[in-house]
């Protein structure tokens, strides 16, 4: 079963009706489980402000529940979702779950539009079961006017070049975190959703 | 490049300069065609529910984004930021504010502070009097008809804007081509993407508004309509055709 976190972050249903498309059972869930389950995959969808974002999850119960899990559970961030997986961003003051070493910067470089909205390329630069065997170039829709910049080069899974090279997963154990939003980018989301509800527990 | 789909009492129409709404057919049907064809994101206004002054039909949003694997932005009728956030929990990326924003960018601001300056866009429409002169197009707001577009964009971005819709009403349904005049302008006053519609008859206009600095391309027209005739046939060119079109590597 996977648990959709239903903090009032934005875009829960697009994740929803993704899974739904590719089989997978799942429940938008307001607050988090009394109890720890075995077995469980967790998805962190946000769609905000950063320090909105730290708010609501503190105020449903998420945000000391997501901190305390063990990093064996799988658990993935999507777009603020990521975000907030990481320690901090210069959006607000607040501090993060920081269960990924990293903090968010906003994108600075002279002559960029800025938030970086649309379609862009994601290059795997270690192999990770998300992305799955890679003979395609991928795509994936991003929204985003912060960006990740990890502290332990070892949390980088793939990176995509708006002005800069940045970027856009991560990973610390079973905690993934992707800037683009695969609910909304058709047959790529659809594979790495696939390929993350799939992985081994 | 995106498909720019107009609703009115729930059906699908497309104008020809903002009138003669046409009746083409079932949103939802469309929004299922355009799944089909991968398309990178769809806009959808809903061109009655500002003048009726009624709310967003979020039935209806809740149907089409259900079905839209891809990115969806909405605008029509939003005047307060809970009926932004309920759009958002439909599974909507963006909303689109037009007349409320011209009316007061407050509300811009503060559907930028609970959702992020990305989840923000503002549409702005923009007429040309008889002599080529260009005005803001803006009914019911104090806007209408102001010729300094330059600092509503700017202003529009200061509030909080993530984007900038910009629409060309003497040539909505035309496909005579983009104003790319205003496009070069506006896009200089901004540092927001700015998204262009109005006018594209081909697949060339799309990369001139591309050229001219818009960030992306709306299109209504040409996706729904084929042949002299305008017979309703929903189309979309591949990715590849498009990677071609804009000189991607």
């Amino acid at each position: 079963m996977i648990l959709i976190v239903d903090a009032g972050l934005g875009n829960v249903m697009a994740v929803r009706n993704m899974l739904g498309r590719i089989g997978c059972a799942s429940a938008l869930a307001k607050h988090p489980p009394e109890e720890f389950e075995a077995g469980i995959r967790i998805i962190l969808p946000g769609v905000g402000s950063y320090d909105e974002g730290v708010r609501r999850l503190t105020q449903t119960g998420w945000f000391s529940y997501l901190k305390a899990l063990p990093a064996s559970a799988h658990l993935l961030g999507i777009c603020l979702g990521m975000q907030l997986l990481g320690n901090s961003s210069t959006e607000g003051k607040s501090s993060g779950l920081g269960r990924v070493d990293a903090h968010f910067e906003r994108f600075s470089s002279i002559g960029l539009r800025v938030p970086h909205i649309g379609w862009n390329r994601v290059v795997p630069v270690v192999e990770d079961p998300l992305f799955g065997n890679v003979e395609t170039e991928l795509r994936y829709y991003f929204t985003h006017s912060y960006r990740a910049v990890c502290h332990d080069q070892e949390s980088e899974i793939a990176r995509t070049e708006y002005g800069i090279d940045f970027t856009s997963a991560f990973r610390s154990g079973n905690t993934r975190g992707v800037q683009f939003h695969p609910e909304k980018s058709h047959r790529f989301g659809i594979s790495l959703l696939k390929n993350w509800a799939t992985l081994p527990c | 490049m995106i498909p720019v789909l107009l609703l009115k009492e729930s059906g699908l129409v497309k104008t020809v300069k903002f009138s003669n709404a046409r009746y083409i057919g079932d949103p939802l049907n469309a929004v299922r065609i355009f799944n089909e064809k991968e398309v990178d994101e769809l806009v959808v206004l809903d061109i009655d529910a500002s003048l009726n002054s009624v709310g967003p039909n979020f039935d209806l949003v809740k149907e089409l984004a259900s079905e839209c694997f891809m990115p969806l932005a909405y605008g029509g009728g939003i005047s307060h930021v809970d009926e932004a956030v309920k759009l958002f929990g439909l599974g909507v990326e963006k909303v689109i504010l037009r007349t409320s924003a011209a009316r007061n960018l407050q509300i811009v601001s503060e559907i930028a502070e609970v959702a992020g300056e990305s989840s923000v866009a503002v549409c702005v429409d923009v007429d040309v009097t008889k002599l080529g002169i260009r005005f803001l197009h803006s009914p019911g707001t104090k806007l209408h008809k102001d010729r300094d577009i330059g600092s509503f964009v700017k202003a529009a971005e200061r509030a909080g804007a993530g984007e900038i819709l910009l629409n060309s009403v003497s040539r909505d349904g035309t496909q005579r081509g983009l104003d790319l005049e205003l496009i070069s302008s506006v896009t200089a006053c901004v540092r927001i993407p700015v998204v262009a519609v109005g006018g594209v008859g081909s697949l060339g206009d799309i990369s001139d508004g591309v050229q001219a600095g818009a960030s992306g391309v709306g299109v209504g027209s040409l996706f729904v309509f084929h042949g002299s005739r305008r017979a309703v046939l929903i189309s979309y060119p591949s990715y590849d055709d498009l990677r071609e079109l804009l000189g991607e590597k």
